[in-house]
């Protein structure tokens, strides 16, 4: 196989807090910048609560407290795709970054923890692929609890 | 931020009363309100008529759905008592057990919204799954706020799971 019939990807890179992350082009439906976030009681300190999507609720996840990682107070937000109608909130969307297979280093589940799919080198830096599924699980099995 | 409107849905609700009909509240020490001094036991009553209603804070309820607790905070003293919407119990539901009302009381204004109009959302994705468990039946987006329709049992048995 050479270089050219390679199968390319497309990420949308961001920041989330101080570090870079990115999402796979497919798994993202819209940007929405200074939406309100609508606080719901009973839930756990990630779920921010829920924003206005032409008329419908969707729920709002800051995925950092679950990385380990300070909270955002950012009003920017990624509207996954898919049936969840869940947003992740970002800091900063830096651009859509296209790289090939060979680029890509897949992690083993045990390296990776859950929320991470692997990384890609981005202009020197390596940025973490996330698992848009695993947020979605998690947020699903929390709701559950609630 | 705008804080949101929550409703309650008309089937539950045996009346509501405002106005000088409230004014005549029993003396209570709710002069602080958070979640602690909810009184479960049922030692502090709003007068009605010639019976004694046990009563939560609405504005609690509010609280919880409002983005900055402390901003929204409302100290309620029984003379700022401005609505009591009375709910009928259910028997079954085993909250103020043995009780036939309980009140929902808040120095606000309540406002019948005519919602005739307004789009209502079931429950999807995320939210069909996390809504019903904090008691949210249906929710709307009006005028520019979220505003849940919460069933009440389901709302404040969830409420007092956390004081």
């Amino acid at each position: 196989m050479n270089d050219e019939s390679e199968t390319t990807k497309t990420w949308l890179v961001f920041i989330a807090g101080e570090k870079k992350y990115a999402l796979l082009s497919s798994d993202v439906q819209e940007i929405l910048r200074d939406a309100p976030v609508f606080p719901l009681p009973f839930v756990p300190p990630y779920i921010n609560g829920v924003l206005n999507r032409y008329g419908e609720p969707y729920a709002v996840i800051d995925p950092l407290p679950l990385l380990g990682e300070k909270t955002q107070s950012s009003k920017l937000f990624i509207v996954l795709h898919g049936n969840a109608h869940l947003c992740l909130r970002i800091t900063e969307v830096i651009e859509f970054y296209s790289t090939t297979e060979s680029d890509l280093k897949f992690f083993s589940s045990s390296e990776s923890g859950k929320y991470y799919v692997g990384s890609f080198d981005f202009k020197s830096e390596e940025v973490l692929i996330l698992n848009p599924e695993a947020f979605v699980e998690v947020a699903e099995r929390d709701a559950g609890n609630a | 931020m705008p804080n949101s409107y929550i409703s309650i849905p008309y089937n539950n609700v045996d009346f509501v009363i405002s106005g000088d009909y409230v004014l005549e509240t029993r003396p209570c020490s709710l002069t602080e309100c958070n979640l602690d001094s909810i009184d479960w036991s049922l030692s502090k009553k709003i007068d009605f008529s010639s019976s004694q209603i046990p009563f939560i804070p609405f504005d609690l309820i509010a609280q919880l759905f409002d983005n900055n607790h402390a901003d929204f905070y409302q100290k309620i003293k029984s003379s700022n008592v401005k609505t009591a919407i009375i709910i009928k119990n259910k028997k079954e539901s085993g909250f103020f057990e043995g009780e036939e009302s309980f009140a929902l009381i808040t120095s606000a204004n309540c406002r019948l919204l005519d919602f005739e109009n307004q789009k209502f959302v079931k429950n999807t994705g995320l939210t069909e799954s996390l809504f019903p468990k904090l008691g949210i039946e249906f929710s709307t987006f009006f005028e520019g706020r979220f505003s849940p329709v919460i069933n009440p049992f389901v709302f404040l048995e969830k409420m007092r799971g956390c004081v």
